[in-house]
């Protein structure tokens, strides 16, 4: 669903001006839950995204079962089934637009808001996230940190692991982008 | 559901200048404890809470959170109240109008929104705004919907919150700026305001009127607050301390007079002053946990918070306390003072601690340590700070800021001091020994005179000296109740003027000059300026045992008690009162007389547990009365709609839910309620439902009002007029109708009764008639004469035909006798008679006479006639027509179904009988009196023939 509307939006922003789209390049997403007993990272490399500068519009997302990482391969599979439902949801995503009035095509270093729908476990929120942007002869470098609720997006945490888990996790999202080609 | 949950959060101080800390209380709105995550909040006409939230939409009256309905999967994002009507906005755009506990969809033709619905309104020309997600917002009139987004010119689509400016004016809040949208010159024009302008951030969370002057409140995303203009157009950001650190911003509650309630994402609810609306000054409050999306003022005063987890409630500057931390136990606070500085004195025993009241620190400082408990604290007007101690005399600053020890008045030095009160140069002390006057104007103070028993006090112990505007010294004695000095002269008040008791405890005079005061075991009075008037649980009252009263610079009146406080408003004429049951940590009182402070702004302190509470000056008609609402009404236990208002005779037992709306002191609530029209007086009740089984037609009041004390009012009451008609044979038109038909029926009875006398009085004179008639036919000396002629005959010729024939003549007489005064006999028992008649006759004319009867058996025993009809035929037709053998007379008689006729052979005599016709006349008037039917009689060609009928 999200892939199709993915499509359609590069395709749809793809007739527009080259120079206006930007794809991602390499992205990588990472998060890590500091809880008081345990400690969780994983990463995600299969990080995909879209910005079209003038519109200030974008879309990101990962496939959730493309993290790796963690403390052993019985916690990747608890992050799967457990809470992520990978199989029901497979993909979560961040679409919206950008804040700030700033060209990012041009040389320099922009810190922007990207104010969208975060979508988690099937469940939508509104945020507005902190970018850093940092353009270098028409590449974008993006990188961003936030925390994720699991409660706003309805993850149920079991108390067995109430002190291995924190409420909120802490997501660093950071790759590179190019400008799209035909 | 009904379950509310409610703890006292203690607030966590940020650091700020403003030292205060607010009340709260927490509601789950579930009795699980859920959080439920509440977005918009709202105060109807009827007072009612309403809360919106993901899981549906709930009401609070004050004690209960009631769930009301939901639309599944539609989360309600933003809610108004237009009067009583509550309109619903939702996370996908569309819009509702709850009717009677269900959510209607509220129609929008045209443009109308698809995304979420952030603020909602309805202005007072019926105009509905609503503000989208993702549609910039519209305009809904008549329900047809006009768009205002990027298209018409807005400069983002996101769209917070929207307000409503006079001149047609709307300020609306985006992702991008303030955007105001107004009509020049018959076009749309829109006013754009961004950072470029001097906002502080682009993300324009919300905008927020202010009530009493032009500068707006403007709240936003990461860059705290600004001010927008509504005049000049011009925004600007104030200065913040050390910067803007509290997060989003969510909401905005202005207070007016530079003050304002901001609640953020990050958990803080923030109370905000300024001045100059330049400088900001925050003071803030975190709440763990707890983000607050939308902020509401109730009529109360109170504030209440739509959080994420559920609904808070805090009280706003008018009841607020000053935290003082362990180890300071503020309930052994013996005696307080607050000088010009605004710095709060108090003693603990002998220790003397000031507080600056404006400063950054809620620690006491320890200025002195006296040799005796210090009891009584007093600044006087050139900032002399006066304390008295148990035993050990009076000790005052003097011109190094120390404390000393007044000397040289002998009747102080080791006085044990109740009171120290001052007012321009002269100087109260109260002990035991009477009140010491000094005067003040020197620097060394001297001895005026004494105030004491001997002098016309009413007591030696006089508890406190107060003296008031108009230039008149109260004193609370014990023993001589309250007295008044004015001019020299002492008035002393009593039972008389409505003082029962002797011991007078405290005196205060209120904002409007009037003058309270408490005596021992009786409770509070007031003076009117002639009586003095109590005030009792009554009137609300907690405790008569009352220890401390206080008044403020806008009428209220703090009154500390073992039981709590009460603070009287005198705009709602009652009690607002706080106590340990309601969760906000009020838990004791100091039981030391006239134990308070007033600052330079005459704001009262109190001293409690935690800290001292301060009452402040109160300048918004608050509005603490109870209200009631008639929830529903239930024929035979069923709910009918309010709107029902007339029932059929039968419908008649009726039944009331009504529902008690206070958010002061819910836990008084009570209700007294009345039926007019069934009886006239009132019931007072705590039930919330009233049932009346079996009421008689007739039209009816239902009132109920709501109190909190027992004085009820009708301000605060609701009413319910309907009818139970009678039932239709009860009706006016009807019993008409009734009465009408009775006359009728009686009328034609007596009509018809009348006219059957009459008529039996006519059958009766024509049968005697024709009895008499008949008689005289048969006794007629002709008959007579023929039949006993022909009886001699017969005695010659044949003695047995002789014996038969008398037996006949006998049996024509007496069936004769027997029949006369019937009105009809049976055909046969007429034709028995016919028979002897005829044996006799035929005795006499033989052969001459032919009579031949064919009636049939049945027709014989089951018809009747009119009794001799037959016989009289008979004998007329004898009697007119000539009978001889060579003209025999021939008679036949036959019967149908209805009629018989008798037909003879028509032979008339010559010469006329007299008395022709009257007996065929007789017969036919007999029948017209017994019957419809005719009589037929006339003449054929040879017959004479009468048809009579059958009956």
């Amino acid at each position: 669903m999200l892939k199709l509307l993915l499509i359609t939006f590069s395709t749809f922003i793809s007739l527009q001006a080259a120079a206006q789209v930007y794809e991602m390049q390499k992205g990588m997403i990472r998060f890590f839950s500091d809880a008081p007993h345990e400690l969780i990272r994983a990463t995600a490399k299969d990080l995909r995204g879209v910005l079209d500068i003038k519109k200030k519009t974008f879309a990101f997302k990962v496939s959730n079962a493309s993290f790796q990482g963690f403390n052993s391969p019985l916690q990747r599979e608890h992050f799967n089934e457990n809470y992520m439902e990978s199989d029901v949801f497979p993909e979560s995503s961040f679409t919206g637009k950008i804040i700030e009035d700033v060209d990012v095509s041009k040389d320099g270093e922009y810190k922007l808001r990207a104010k969208g729908k975060l979508k988690i476990h099937g469940v939508e929120q509104e945020r507005i996230i902190d970018v850093e942007i940092r353009a270098k002869n028409g590449k974008l470098i993006v990188h961003s940190e936030f925390f994720v609720s699991l409660y706003d997006h309805n993850i149920k945490i079991p108390k067995v692991v109430y002190d291995k888990l924190a409420p909120d996790i802490h997501v660093t999202v950071g790759g590179s982008m190019v400008p799209a080609v035909k | 559901m009904r379950c509310v949950l409610f703890m006292l959060m203690m607030l966590v101080c940020a650091g700020s200048a403003q030292a205060q800390h607010t009340f709260s209380r927490h509601f789950f709105l579930n009795d699980a404890d859920m959080p439920v995550k509440t977005n918009a909040i709202t105060q109807d006409g009827h007072g009612y809470i309403w809360i919106g939230t993901d899981m549906g939409i709930y009401r609070f009256n004050g004690r209960q959170v009631v769930f009301i309905t939901a639309k599944k999967d539609k989360p309600i994002t933003a809610l108004t109240a237009y009067g009583n009507t509550i309109l619903i906005g939702f996370a996908d755009g569309s819009v509702g109008v709850l009717d009677d506990k269900l959510i209607k969809p509220y129609n929008i033709e045209g443009a109308k929104p698809a995304s979420a619905i952030k603020d909602i309104r309805m202005d007072g020309a019926g105009v509905l705004w609503l503000c989208s997600e993702g549609d910039g917002f519209f305009a809904v009139i008549n329900h047809i919907g006009v768009p205002c987004n990027k298209t018409t010119g807005l400069s983002d689509d996101y769209v917070y919150n929207l307000s409503l400016f006079p001149n047609k004016r709307v300020v609306v809040s985006t992702d991008q700026g303030i955007n105001e949208v107004f009509f020049e010159k018959g076009k749309l024009q829109i006013n754009n305001v961004t950072t470029r302008q001097g906002l502080a951030d682009n993300i324009v969370r919300v905008l927020k009127p202010s009530p009493d002057v032009t500068d707006c409140w403007v709240g936003t995303q990461e860059g705290g607050i600004s001010f927008y203009c509504s005049n000049s157009r011009k925004v600007w950001t104030p200065y913040i301390d050390s910067a803007w650190r509290w997060g989003q911003i969510n909401d905005i509650l202005p207070m007016g007079k530079g003050r304002a309630w901001v609640a953020t994402e990050d958990g803080y609810l923030l109370e905000l002053y300024t001045r100059d609306y330049d400088t900001v000054y925050v003071n803030a409050h975190y709440f763990e946990g707890r983000k607050t999306k939308q902020l509401l003022l109730g009529r109360s005063g109170v504030i209440w918070c739509a959080t994420n987890t559920g609904m808070t409630m805090i009280t706003d500057a008018y009841m607020q306390y000053l935290p003082v931390l362990q180890p300071y136990t503020l309930k052994d606070v013996r005696a307080m003072a607050c000088d010009k500085d605004n710095n709060l004195w108090f003693s603990l025993e002998e220790k003397l601690y000031k507080l600056p009241l404006n400063g950054k620190t809620n620690t006491p400082v320890l200025q002195h340590t006296a040799t005796a408990g210090i009891t009584a604290l007093h600044v006087d007007a050139n900032r002399t700070l006066w304390a008295g101690t148990i035993g050990d005399g009076v000790w005052y600053t003097r011109a190094n800021g120390k404390l000393t020890k007044l000397q040289g008045i002998s009747m102080l030095e080791k006085e044990n001091v109740l009171d120290i009160s001052s007012a321009g140069n002269t100087l109260w002390v109260s002990g035991l020994n009477g009140v010491a006057e000094l005067d003040i104007s020197q620097p060394i103070p001297t001895l005026r005179r004494v105030h004491n028993k001997n002098s016309g006090a009413g007591s030696d112990y006089i508890y406190q000296v107060y003296p008031d505007s108009k230039g008149r010294i109260w004193m609370a004695t014990d023993g001589g109740g309250v007295t008044m000095l004015q001019n020299g002269v002492y008035t002393q008040y009593n039972a008389a003027q409505g003082i029962k008791s002797k011991v007078a405890y405290t005196v205060a005079e209120d904002a409007d000059g009037r003058i309270w005061a408490s005596a021992l075991g009786d409770g509070l009075y007031y003076f009117n300026g002639s009586k003095w008037q109590l005030l009792t649980s009554k009137q609300g009252l907690q405790d008569v045992n009352i220890h401390t009263i206080a008044a403020n610079a806008t009428g209220q009146v703090v009154v500390v008690h073992d039981n709590g406080i009460d603070v009287w408003y005198p705009y709602s004429n009652q009690f607002r009162s706080y106590n340990s049951r309601q969760g906000i940590h009020i838990d004791s009182t100091s039981r030391i007389l006239k134990l308070y402070a007033r600052d330079t702004s005459r704001n009262v302190y109190v001293p409690f547990e935690h800290g001292f509470i301060v009452f402040r000056n109160i300048y918004a008609p608050f509005d603490i009365r109870p209200d009631v609402h008639i929830e529903n009404v239930s024929l035979f236990f069923k709910p009918v709609s309010i709107e029902k208002t007339k029932y059929a005779h039968n419908e008649n037992h009726i039944s009331f839910a009504y529902d008690g709306i206070n958010f002061a002191n819910p836990d008084k609530l009570h209700y007294r309620y009345k039926l007019d029209g069934y009886n006239d007086t009132w019931v007072v009740t705590n039930d919330e439902a009233v049932t009346f089984p079996q009421l008689p037609p007739g039209k009816y009041t239902f009132t109920v009002q709501a109190s909190l004390n027992s004085s009820f009012g009708k301000y605060n009451e609701a009413s319910y007029t309907f009818r139970i008609r009678q039932p239709f044979w009860r009706t006016p038109w009807f019993i008409i109708f009734f009465a009408g038909l009775i006359f009728g029926v009686v009328y034609a009875y007596i009509t018809i009764r009348e006219k059957n006398l009459r008529k039996l009085a006519t059958l009766q004179r024509e049968r005697l008639m024709f009895e008499y008639e008949n008689l005289k036919s048969q006794v007629n000396p002709h008959f007579l004469f023929n039949s006993l002629n022909t009886l001699a005959s017969l005695i010659e010729d044949d003695k047995d035909a002789a014996g038969k024939y008398t037996g006949h003549l006998s049996d024509l007489y007496r069936n004769m006798l027997l029949h006369r005064n019937k009105d009809l006999v049976l055909l046969n028992e007429e034709i028995a008679i016919l028979e002897n008649y005829l044996y006799v006759q035929k005795s006499r004319f033989a052969d001459a006479l032919h009579i031949q009867i064919d009636i049939s058996a049945t027709i014989l025993s089951s018809k009747r006639i009119v009794p001799l009809a037959l016989q009289l035929l008979v004998e007329n037709a004898l009697k007119h027509n000539v009978v001889s053998k060579s003209k025999p007379l021939h008679i036949i008689i036959t019967a149908t179904g209805d009629s018989i006729t008798i037909r003879n052979s028509f032979n008339p005599k010559i010469s006329k009988e007299k008395g022709a016709g009257l007996g065929l006349k007789n017969i036919q008037k007999r029948y017209t009196l017994l019957t419809d039917k005719k009589m037929y009689y006339g003449v054929s060609e040879k017959e004479f023939i009468v048809n009579l009928p059958l009956l």
